[in-house]
């Protein structure tokens, strides 16, 4: 049986007997898949020959396993996305914390700072990742002093190794 | 005609409205992917995946086209299947020129007379598609697999696995006619 046209298009009898469910070796289907995969000719035909007749009933617990498939792979998904998400902010904590950025800033500066000294807009670049640094430092030594609170069963008392911008004193 | 509420269910991403639309296809999917790959528990798995895509996919869903729409995903499915099973216990040969002969090198490294080239000729024009327009325009008119999808309307990924496949039978002819004495001519 010629499965294809001299056109490369599914012969009618190769559509039949996909539908009918005659004998085909896979090699036989493995090309009708191919086919059906990028023809939208012969999908349409294919498709038009599948009357409620000829359709096949699937497993009852089909619709089951299948929402159950679509949470698992829902939930994958969004765990991957978070997982990017807070790879980048572990990497851009880190590289703040070693400095990169305040190396960078002070790269720039040099290298393209005019005659008469950095611009206005120079200034503040070059000091925001300095003042960003200041806060969040303050923000953490806050929230140390808060535990310390909590710790002293609400009596307020100065911590023995207070820290401050980064310097033990 | 799909019903209105169907179509919107495609896009109104809430289970009940997507589970309306399983309801309405699975058989149809499920029956596409049984057909191709004529193994039930195969069928059932591709089925899932087919809505799987389906979901995650439901903006691309032409209006009005949710049944061929479909019937692509599951083709595309059963395919990838078949494809896999297939190379599992094929040996598909790469690019490897013409077919060449039991000993010696290819046949396009060494110098053919005329008669040997007009008989490959011959094997290339009578090989049966969905390979034979890709082996001439490929072997005869030398054009390269992306002119060839684009001058065929195929992929060109079908286009190469064509290519492959028509070698392989081009070198399974070739192999018959030198033991049966037909060739070289």
């Amino acid at each position: 049986m010629a499965n294809f046209r001299p056109d490369g298009h599914l012969t009618d009898e190769a559509l039949q007997a996909l539908v009918s469910e005659a004998p085909m070796d896979e090699l036989e289907r493995l090309e009708a898949a191919e086919h059906l995969a990028f023809c939208d000719q012969c999908l349409l035909r294919y498709t038009q020959l599948l009357t409620p007749q000829t359709l096949r009933d699937p497993p009852a617990e089909l619709e089951q396993s299948l929402w159950r498939r679509l949470r698992q792979r829902m939930a994958r998904l969004l765990m991957s996305r978070y997982a990017t998400a807070a790879a980048g902010i572990v990497l851009v904590t880190a590289l703040w914390a070693g400095g990169i950025f305040q190396g960078l800033m002070n790269s720039t500066l040099e290298l393209s700072g005019p005659a008469d000294g950095p611009t206005v807009f120079q200034e503040k670049l070059y000091t925001w990742p300095e003042k960003y640094s200041q806060a969040l430092w303050e923000g953490f030594s806050g929230l140390r002093d808060w535990f310390h609170f909590e710790k002293d069963g609400g009596q307020r008392t100065a911590p023995d190794d207070s820290v401050q911008g980064g310097q033990a004193r | 005609m799909i019903s209105e509420e169907v179509r919107r269910s495609v896009s109104a991403l809430t289970k009940e409205g997507f589970g309306e639309f399983v309801i309405r296809y699975q058989t149809l999917v499920y029956t596409i992917c049984f057909q191709l790959t004529r193994d039930a528990a195969a069928a059932e798995d591709l089925t899932q995946e087919t809505f799987l895509s389906a979901y995650l996919h439901r903006e691309s869903c032409p209006p009005d086209y949710e049944r061929a729409w479909l019937g692509r995903i599951a083709a595309n499915k059963a395919r990838d299947y078949l494809q896999s099973a297939y190379q599992r216990h094929t040996l598909l040969p790469g690019d490897e020129g013409l077919p060449e002969r039991s000993a010696g090198p290819g046949l396009e490294e060494q110098a053919v007379s005329r008669s040997e080239a007009a008989a490959i000729r011959v094997l290339i024009n009578e090989l049966r598609e969905p390979y034979g327009q890709v082996c001439r325009l490929h072997l005869l008119e030398e054009r390269s697999p992306e002119e060839i999808a684009l001058a065929l309307g195929r992929p060109v990924k079908t286009v190469y696995t064509q290519l492959a496949r028509a070698k392989k039978l081009l070198r399974e002819q070739l192999d018959r006619r030198e033991q049966d004495g037909k060739f070289p001519p």
